[in-house]
């Protein structure tokens, strides 16, 4: 049996379920890859905020590893009158939208355990120190770590802006691995690594599964599977009394899920009349090299729509993991993207290799530009109520260093940052994270470990 | 804090640390020279609660409803500890996948249970017995009257509002989605404090054998031994481990700890670089999974995990004869039992599943090769590269083979201290290509697989080729021990630490009279004090 057949349980579960909702609605499959159908649902939502009298802000981590090659990244000219670099020409179209940085460094990665991978993804949207466990790594303290040691910025937001909507925050990838340090970067608090959904399947049904309740079922469902959650809490609970404290807190953290579900199904079917799920065509098997491209596609629609439809205002899409290793045959590149990142600076066809890799990355970064942007909302578009930040471990992978991170941004966060800019400055990526914090409406206050915190970068604020 | 070794001082590892890094770092968590542990007092460390891991889950379901869809797949990956899977702390993602699967098995379940019945669920005679059957084997424990109550009052919302059938739904709903479900509870006493070392409860221990031996919940006879106290007697425990031992399903245990510490699931997801192996497909991977799969389970059978090393012999197909250097019209779609050339096949470390494991799309991977040795099979560790280093690499030049290539490696200071592990240890597989074929040449040079192992407690030196390595290896302490070691860390989802040093001990001894019996050395690890005991949380 493949792979691809073992999932073929869940597979006709998921074509039974999307054939129900989509065959009663009239879906139109718009141009590119797994484009979707959102205009209706714009204009909707246009009304439905005009009236609150409020714009989301939506914020969107995206990641890709190994680190970039900063000659072929770094844009030339200067802060307004930049030109992109070949890495990241395909992102001419949102050159006015866009917020380059070069030159911030990953401070807070000097400290604590962790070889250069670990620390890189772990301090990457946390500036903690990892905390120690089973997970042997690097060689500078050999002490073997866990998970990072904090909050990462985006739950630290999501925590602020993320509360009213049926998901706090969606995590979505492609390839992310098993879960170990260098494949988590999303974390609820020290030591609670949040895992992205890897199968646009799976994240479909848990995202848009509730959009199709009518009225008269709801009440029933309600009743049914209220009683079914109040059960399984008082299970928890009853459990819970017969532990120690560690055990307790565990418990506690799925019992809150439970309740968080809860409080969902309370509120099911009142978003549905507003809102179109994606389409997201035959099912492909994830986990296979060639359908990297059309996974990320199908994530990136998926998140948009749960953008449009206001399902959550936090996201992130992670590709593949630190040390991620797959081929880019599509590019001609059949080598592995970590393998190569290991080449030295003098290997010409290899940094070549890179370059295409991490222009694809850009090509694709620019097509979600483009998906949010084709969304308008109050104040102009999708996009510019977002704020997209392409975030890497590392700065360069054969050195491993974690200075010089290739940081863009895309849209305001609703006029929160001024835009088009290219950026020199060397300053903490803790200072970065902290500013982020601000444009969402966080206090200043230092992020992450407060020795690597120099102030906010208020230079990037409108 | 993890203990490498207890037996062995951590000379091996220190010296990796020293090549690498440069600087001696003091050895984590082992005893000052001189002090003994005290092996008379049980003592093991503090553990969190587990849960289910998704493999674990869907042999429960299984063995609890018959269901063989294997949905766990759609939670997300489980924590790895030293690639083994751990039950750790519930993301919202695995609860939310967890309630959807829930609900979904639930929906399938009910109509049989009503079917099979036997009785009539309306009547609450019959449904009351029903109830304590299904909490009793979905708990691993009897269930409490309190358990007992929120299920009765579950059954009979839905009874109310569409019938037995949705009560029985709910019910099944409730159960897979519970705490007693879900988590290896393992309760402490009454009057147990904290930091006490408490013999586990009769049907917590029950669970932890029958995951550890058979990766799925305890059957009626391991609940009733539970009931009885049986358990709670080390003989009456082992008794019972040899009764689960001799069943089918302990098959299915074996397979769990190989997949995990081989990684053998992984094979399925090999791709190869179509230009230099335009044969290997899905298919073919697929079948490299199947035949290793083959051999461990003969493995199993036999009971002598010397075999591991050892065996020369394989199970092939037509598509996989000709990796195998065999005619393929020799064979047909079904895998077969087949005597292999013992020059080019010993054991595992030779199996060609493993062996395109661990190489590149379109080349060999002396590296990775090297890497899966040390720390599956040897139970090492290695270092990253140092940090910051800089390497300039040379292109890889056509007509050069893989040793020459690799020549930069030793050559330039800063890589020299880890490659030295890896690179000697890994060219000792160079008569196998990128899918696990026997090449005699590479790039037009008769191939040279002298290898050099270093690091290790018991067998440094040179060798040629993977067949004699694996000779090396079955008569080593160091690997031997650390099947013993890797099995422990499934059976307890977690790593060894200085606390299980007496266990360990005790543990690694039934492999040093040379032999490797498996299911004497699961009764060694199922009698230690790690597995019978635990340490009472505050």
């Amino acid at each position: 049996m493949s792979m691809f057949d073992q999932h073929e349980p869940s597979n006709e579960k998921t074509r039974r379920i999307r054939k129900n909702r989509i065959g009663r609605r009239a879906f139109a499959k718009s141009v590119g890859l797994g484009a979707l159908a959102v205009p209706f649902v714009a204009s909707l939502r246009s009304r439905t905020h005009a009236q609150e009298g409020e714009i989301p802000k939506r914020l969107l981590v995206w990641f890709t590893p190994n680190g970039s090659i900063r000659e072929n990244w770094r844009p030339s000219g200067g802060e307004r009158d930049f030109a992109l670099s070949t890495i990241l020409q395909d992102l001419e179209p949102f050159k006015d939208r866009l917020t380059i940085i070069d030159g911030l460094d990953m401070r807070s990665s000097r400290f604590g355990p962790g070889d250069g991978h670990q620390v890189g993804m772990g301090h990457m949207l946390t500036a903690t120190d990892l905390l120690p466990g089973d997970t042997m790594g690097g060689c500078d303290s050999c002490a073997p770590v866990s998970w990072a040691g904090g909050i990462s910025i985006d739950q630290k937001i999501a925590n602020h802006i993320g509360t009213t909507t049926p998901f706090r925050s969606v995590e979505l990838g492609a390839r992310t691995g098993g879960s170990n340090v260098w494949t988590r970067m999303a974390y609820a608090g020290a030591g609670e690594p949040i895992p992205p959904e890897d199968d646009p399947y799976r994240a479909f049904e848990r995202l848009f599964a509730d959009l199709d309740t009518d009225p008269g079922g709801a009440a029933r469902r309600q009743l049914l599977q209220g009683s079914v959650l109040d059960a399984v809490q008082a299970d928890f609970s009853s459990l819970q009394r017969k532990l120690g404290r560690e055990d307790r807190e565990r418990l506690q953290i799925h019992l809150d899920v439970i309740s968080d579900l809860e409080s969902r199904l309370a509120n099911a079917g009142t978003i549905g009349a507003a809102c179109e799920a994606p389409m997201l065509g035959d099912r492909i098997d994830p986990t296979r090299d060639e359908n990297f491209p059309m996974t990320l596609d199908l994530q990136m629609d998926i998140i948009t729509a749960a953008f449009a439809c206001d399902l959550t205002r936090v996201g992130s899409l992670q590709w593949t993991r630190s040390v991620g290793n797959i081929a880019f045959p599509w590019i001609g590149v059949p080598d592995r993207h970590h393998d190569l990142s290991h080449e030295g600076d003098g290997a010409a066809v290899a940094q070549g290799k890179i370059t295409e890799i991490n222009r694809w990355y850009a090509g694709k970064f620019a097509e979600l530009c483009a998906r949010l942007d084709s969304i308008p909302e109050p104040g102009g578009t999708l996009l510019d109520n977002t704020l997209i930040i392409w975030v890497n471990e590392l700065g360069r992978g054969n050195s491993h260093t974690r200075n010089d991170l290739p940081i863009v941004m895309a849209g305001s966060a609703g006029g929160a940052f001024d835009t088009g800019r290219f950026l020199e400055m060397d300053r903490s990526h803790a200072d970065l994270l902290r500013t982020i914090g601000m444009g969402f409406g966080l206090p200043d206050e230092p992020f992450g470990r407060g020795d690597v915190n120099d102030g906010a970068i208020t230079t990037l604020l409108a | 804090m993890p203990l490498h070794s207890p037996r062995r001082a951590l000379a091996g590892l220190a010296g990796l640390l020293v090549a690498c890094s440069g600087q001696i770092s003091d050895p984590t968590g082992d005893p000052p020279p001189g002090t003994a542990p005290r092996c008379d007092v049980a003592s093991v460390p503090e553990g969190p609660i587990r849960r289910l891991t998704r493999d674990q889950f869907d042999r429960t379901v299984r063995d609890l409803l018959g269901d063989t869809t294997a949905p766990a797949r759609a939670f997300p990956p489980d924590d790895d500890t030293e690639g083994f899977h751990v039950g750790g702390i519930a993301s919202n993602l695995f609860v939310e996948q967890e309630a959807m699967v829930a609900e979904t098995l639930a929906e399938v379940a009910s109509a049989e249970i009503v079917a099979e019945s036997g009785c009539d669920l309306g009547v609450a005679a019959c449904r009351d017995g029903w109830l304590m059957e299904f909490a009793q084997r979905a708990y691993r424990r009897p269930p409490s009257e309190e358990d007992l109550d929120r299920l009765r009052t579950v059954f009979d919302v839905g009874a109310t509002e569409e019938g037995v059938q949705t009560g029985v739904r709910l019910v099944v709903q409730t159960v897979l989605m519970s705490a007693s479900f879900l988590y290896h509870s393992e309760v402490a006493p009454d009057g147990a404090e904290a930091g006490d070392v408490v013999l586990i409860e009769d049907f917590a221990l029950a669970s932890r054998l029958s995951y550890f031996l058979w990766a799925s919940m305890p059957d009626d006879a391991l609940l009733e031994a539970a009931a009885s106290g049986r358990l709670r007697d080390r003989d009456g425990l082992l008794t019972e481990a040899r009764r689960m031992l001799e069943s089918p399903k302990a098959q299915d245990g074996f397979r769990s700890f190989t997949t995990q510490w081989l990684r053998v699931d992984q094979i399925d997801r090999i791709e190869k670089d179509d230009s230099v192996h335009p044969d290997f497909d899905n298919a073919t991977a697929r079948d490299l999974r199947l035949s290793l799969e083959a051999f461990l389970d003969e493995v199993w059978e036999s009971g002598d995990g010397r075999l591991l090393y050892t065996a020369d012999f394989g199970y092939v197909n037509a598509r996989l004869a000709p990796i195998f250097g065999l005619d393929p019209a020799d064979f047909g779609e079904e895998l077969e039992r087949t005597a292999l050339d013992p020059e080019q096949r010993s054991g595992l470390l030779t199996h060609p599943g493993l062996l395109a494991l661990n190489s590149k799309a379109n080349q060999s991977d002396p590296i990775h090769r090297a890497k899966f040795v040390r720390e599956r099979m040897l139970c090492q560790h290695l270092p990253s590269p140092p940090d910051d280093l800089t390497v300039v690499a040379p292109d890889p030049a056509p007509g050069l083979t893989t040793r020459e290539r690799f020549a930069e490696h030793s050559d330039n200071p800063a890589c020299q201290g880890c490659h030295t592990l890896l690179d000697p240890l890994g060219f000792g597989f160079e008569h196998y290509d990128a899918i696990g074929a026997w090449r005699d040449t590479e790039e037009g040079t008769a191939v040279d697989a002298s290898g050099r192992m270093n690091g290790t407690d018991d067998f440094d030196g040179d060798f040629y080729g993977a067949v004699e390595l694996a000779d090396q290896m079955i008569e080593s302490q160091q690997v031997r021990s650390c099947v013993a070691q890797q099995l422990f860390r499934f059976a307890l989802q977690r790593v060894e630490t200085t606390s299980d040093a007496c266990s360990m001990n005790a543990i690694e001894e039934a492999t040093e009279d040379g032999t490797l019996e498996l299911q004497e050395l699961m009764l060694s690890i199922v009698g230690s004090d790690a597995f019978r005991f635990m340490q009472v949380q505050e």
